[in-house]
């Protein structure tokens, strides 16, 4: 993380946000040209406003050097798992149907949630618990609560 | 054979009966799932669970089963009809102008003829609405008002280029006036606004007026006067050549068979021949009407004329130059 | 007197069984984050058809009050609001959890549930027809006014980084223009997808930019989730009385700000924490440690929202225009059931409306014991199960909880994406809460500055129309003491020092200790 380098640590993810959010601003205030006026004056006023915060807090983090709390210490490749299965999930849920898709990406996630040793017993049961757990909310939704989840290629 | 003498007892569906043999009998034979394209308490709400009491007794003692899918002004579940299952299970709310409206000046993700519409079943008339305590006590007072006052009427509605919008339009065309619209988000918010004096007026439903006793009906957009409000004059009485309104019927998703169109189309209208039902929508201040399947393709042709028409008028597309919807 | 015949026809078997089970029901769907009130009070208005209009008024009323409760326990237990009106209870409840205060933080909740919704449920039966006046003094300016006072929060949840909260705040507001504009028509930042046309629904956006950071967060390391005190200590309740005796004041005007802001509909419900929340910071003497898990924040929240299901069923019943969501499916109810609001219902239909509000109040007290077992529960779960079991079964909730509030796959593929802007923008310092503040109120605001503007415009007054309203100037005053009492107090008065030590130490008989 760009954070951890000399002394007095420069706050380059938020100089970084800083500069990605004036590009929003700027981006916005393009998009209103077309719109009514009805329509533009709140965006536009939004985004100037936060084009002038994003302004002064980049300038003011490049004068005055601030660093903000160093993010936790943990594991990064379970991070990316977890981002990477819900990301499947959300995705394919309509696709594929929703019942497979949430089973298979609930054990997925234990998966990466679990951290200690793996047993024969312990796999069993959770993947018990799994199946128990997915079935349960999707009876509840399709049958009590009328949700139509979507049921695509396979169920 | 208990239901089987229910359904005879329907006077419609023993015409349908007769035209289209035994397969009517047959349809339905679970409960049919219904989407309405917006969130749970508005006026398609209402009136599809006004429907949904009546639905056994019509249907074979099937149940009907509401859903909602809102989102976009109804364009979320319009543009996802199509890709629903074409069994005749599931069937949806459907809304003029919406429809004709949302595609025509964006693109909503559907056509306007991608919607199936199998039955129109009942409509709310457009209506000048005031305050009880108001000033106006004809629509004429407020027409003068605004010709004193270029601008300074304001009428509140629900969105801009709705419904209630076009109609504002159309008043100032048609009085020669220049009135302001002021947009908020749905009728209720709307009726707030009037009812608390925000504005001076109101651009909204009838049924606002049957059913909020603090307001005053000046003027209604339908052909005749309304049972619910005897007193209050047509807009054609008043010499404004305006009829309008919010139709809402019933659409199913493309793929679905004549048959069971027909069939889904039959339930509507037998449901609406009902007269514990008549009385229930008549007294909400909504008009049934009778647009069936029969009647459907020159309902649509004329009501997409009207609002093209219109719609150009007021700047929002461009003029059509060939025929292309 | 024959108001009194009418709890005595709320009192039935038939009526307190069906109160009792929709509180159950209710506060079970509500901690399901995703599970809102709306879809419970619409899943059932089909059973009620067949049920007497009191009876079925009951049930639809107690799971209403039950959910609104409910949704504290996912603010409290996982971070994540169900509702936006426990958006505020997350500030202080999920800290209080962490730290391994999350039986307290619970049991606190439905006391100050019980008194809000006690408050607001009085004020519906003995106030109500001059109560909806207030509604409809509330012009579009008051409501953009409103929104205001509900930004001027940033400041206190920026967390000493004010620059940072204001962008995420803009940022927020932004994206709650997305989609077709009320105002106008326009079609704003869809990026040219169809799917974007309805907007960012905000319960689904709540649950990302709240709940995927902490799951993100919970896989990372085999940490507990939750700090776990090895004692075990019921439900605390002597000691959350004693808190909640102290805190009296706070719960009394956190409760009458639910029940009038609550009466404004379309914005109450949401906004009604949020004041509150901000009104207890501001008058505490412990406004520093709002936000590191300060039970005074919760009570203040909690009481607040729960107050707004009564405040909310003034306008719906009085007037026949909806305060909330699932005000709008039970005003469908009695529509279709042939009941016509108005001040009528309180005259020719008093059986029903006072029979009706009877059943409420019956409900609200109902949800103490409901609330205590079932939060007790909740609670066990959420400390006893694994995080293998715990993460997924969370982020199922998400996943299914997303997509059940509209039906729809989009409004999940936009929680899990706002999730993850969200975590990544924490991690650099902007943190969820202004930016879900700039989400909520965008509209609200956007709405009634437009509105104002037109208005204003028409009657060639538009300095009138913002800064000349009596409600508006009341308004903007509050805005300015918000703002700036924090650098007024100091002076005005000599402050005792605030103890540091986080307010849960017990205190038995604490009734009597103030």
């Amino acid at each position: 993380m760009p954070t951890e380098r000399t002394r007095p640590p420069h706050d380059i993810g938020g100089i970084v946000c800083g500069l990605l959010f004036i590009g929003l601003g700027v981006w916005v205030i393009t998009e209103t040209a077309g719109m009514s006026r009805l329509g533009a004056v709140f965006p536009r006023s939004i985004a100037g406003a936060l084009i002038v915060f994003s302004t002064i807090m980049v300038v003011v983090r490049l004068i005055r050097p601030r660093g903000h709390e160093t993010p936790d210490p943990g594991s990064t490749p379970r991070r990316l798992g977890f981002i990477g299965v819900m990301t499947a999930w959300v995705l394919l849920l309509n696709v594929v149907g929703f019942f497979t898709t949430s089973l298979l990406c609930f054990l997925g996630l234990m998966l990466v949630a679990h951290h200690g040793r793996w047993t024969p017993g312990l796999a069993a049961a959770l993947v018990l618990a799994g199946v128990v757990i997915v079935t349960a909310f999707q009876v509840l939704f399709t049958e009590a609560l009328n949700v139509p989840l979507p049921t695509g290629l396979v169920f | 054979m208990e239901t089987f003498r229910t359904l005879m007892g329907a006077a419609g569906l023993a015409v349908a009966l007769a035209a289209a043999g035994p397969a009517v009998a047959e349809y339905p034979e679970k409960p049919v799932t219904y989407i309405i394209p917006f969130g749970p308490g508005g006026e398609s709400d209402i009136t599809a669970r006004m429907q949904q009491e009546f639905w056994p007794k019509h249907a074979n003692d099937e149940e009907v089963v509401i859903q909602y899918k809102p989102g976009g002004g109804g364009s979320q579940a319009w543009s996802q009809l199509n890709s629903m299952a074409s069994d005749g299970y599931t069937i949806m709310g459907a809304n003029v102008p919406h429809t004709i409206l949302q595609p025509m000046i964006a693109d909503s993700g559907y056509q306007t003829d991608d919607v199936n519409v199998v039955h129109y079943f009942h409509y709310t008339p457009d209506a000048v609405v005031v305050p009880k305590d108001s000033e106006f006590q004809t629509l004429q007072d407020l027409i003068d008002h605004a010709k004193e006052n270029p601008g300074a009427v304001t009428f509140a509605g629900s969105g801009s280029n709705s419904a209630n919008h076009l109609m504002q339009q159309q008043l100032d065309k048609l009085a020669g006036i220049t009135t302001t619209y002021v947009p908020f988000k749905g009728t209720g918010a709307a009726v707030q606004a009037i009812m608390g004096n925000q504005t001076t007026a109101g651009a909204t439903y009838s049924t606002v007026g049957v059913n909020y006793p603090e307001t005053r009906v000046l003027a209604v957009a339908a052909e005749e006067r309304l049972p619910s409000l005897p007193d209050v004059p047509t807009f054609q009485e008043l010499g404004l050549d305006w009829v309008g309104g919010a139709y809402r019927g019933v659409a199913v998703p493309a793929g679905v068979s004549e048959d069971i169109k027909q069939q889904v189309s039959d339930i509507v209208s037998d449901i609406n021949a009902d007269p514990a039902f008549r009385q229930k929508m008549e007294d909400g201040g909504f008009v049934l009407t009778a647009i069936d399947l029969e009647k459907m393709p020159a309902f649509l042709e004329e009501q997409k004329a009207k609002y093209r028409g219109i719609a150009e008028e007021m700047g929002l597309v461009e003029p059509q130059t060939a025929g292309s919807e | 007197m024959d108001r009194l015949q009418y709890l005595f026809d709320a009192l039935t078997p038939l009526n307190i069984a069906l109160a009792w089970a929709g509180v159950i029901a209710g506060t079970v769907i509500g901690a399901l984050p995703g599970l809102s009130a709306t879809m419970a009070v619409a899943v059932l208005v089909p059973i009620t058809f067949s049920m007497d209009p009191a009876s079925g008024l009951i049930m639809l009323g107690a799971i209403y009050t039950g959910a609104i409760y409910g949704g504290a326990f996912a603010a409290i237990l996982v971070n994540t609001p169900g509702t936006p009106s426990a958006i505020a209870t997350t500030f202080d409840g999920f800290p209080m959890a962490k730290r391994g205060d999350g039986d307290l933080a619970v049991t606190l909740a439905a006391i100050a549930s019980v008194c809000g919704g006690l408050v607001g449920a009085l004020a519906l039966l003995l106030l109500a027809p001059p109560l909806a006046r207030v509604a409809l003094a509330f012009g579009p300016v008051e409501y953009f006014w409103l929104a205001m006072l509900g930004l001027t929060l940033i400041a206190a949840l920026s967390e000493g980084d004010l620059l940072k909260g204001l962008m995420g705040a803009c940022f927020g507001l932004l994206l709650s223009m997305i989609g077709v504009a009320v105002v106008g028509g326009d079609v704003r930042f869809t990026l040219g997808m169809p799917q974007l046309l309805g907007g960012v629904e905000i319960v689904s956006a709540l649950i990302g930019l709240y709940c995927i950071p902490v799951l993100i967060d919970m896989v990372s390391t085999p940490k507990a989730h939750l700090k776990v005190s090895t004692t075990p200590r019921g439900f605390r309740l002597g000691e959350a009385l004693g808190l909640a005796w102290r805190h009296k004041v706070n719960l009394g005007r956190s409760s009458v700000i639910g029940t009038l802001v609550g009466i404004l509909p379309g914005a109450g419900g949401s906004i009604a924490g949020l004041v509150a929340y901000s009104e207890s910071r501001r008058t505490s003497k412990r406004s520093r440690h709002f936000g590191t898990g300060e039970p005074e924040g919760i009570m203040a929240t909690e009481s607040a929202n729960n107050a707004t299901v009564g405040g909310g069923f003034i306008p719906t019943l009085v007037l026949g225009i909806p305060g909330t969501p699932p005000d709008a499916v039970i005003l469908g109810a009695l529509l279709v059931q042939g009941i016509r609001t108005g001040p009528s219902l309180f005259t020719d239909q008093a059986s029903i409306s006072f029979t009706f509000i009877y059943g409420l109040l019956i409900a609200t007290v109902l949800m103490l014991p409901t609330g205590l077992l079932i939060g007790r529960y909740a609670y066990k779960s959420i400390i006893s199960l694994p995080k293998a079991v715990l993460v997924p079964t969370i982020a199922f909730m998400t996943v299914i909880g997303s997509y059940a509030i509209q039906n729809s796959a989009v409004d999940t593929v936009i929680m899990f994406t706002l999730g993850v802007v969200g975590w990544v923008l924490a991690r650099f310092g902007f943190k969820p809460s202004p930016i879900v503040l700039g989400l909520v109120l965008g509209q609200i605001a956007e709405q009634g500055f437009v509105q104002g503007w037109l208005i204003g415009s028409a009657t060639n007054d538009l300095v009138g129309m913002y800064f000349g309203r009596p409600l508006s100037i009341g308004i903007i005053a509050f805005i300015v003491l918000s703002l700036f009492y924090p650098l007024i107090a100091p002076r005005l008065k000599p402050r005792r020092p605030a103890p540091n030590a986080p307010e849960t130490s017990s205190r038995k008989g604490a009734a009597n200790a103030d």
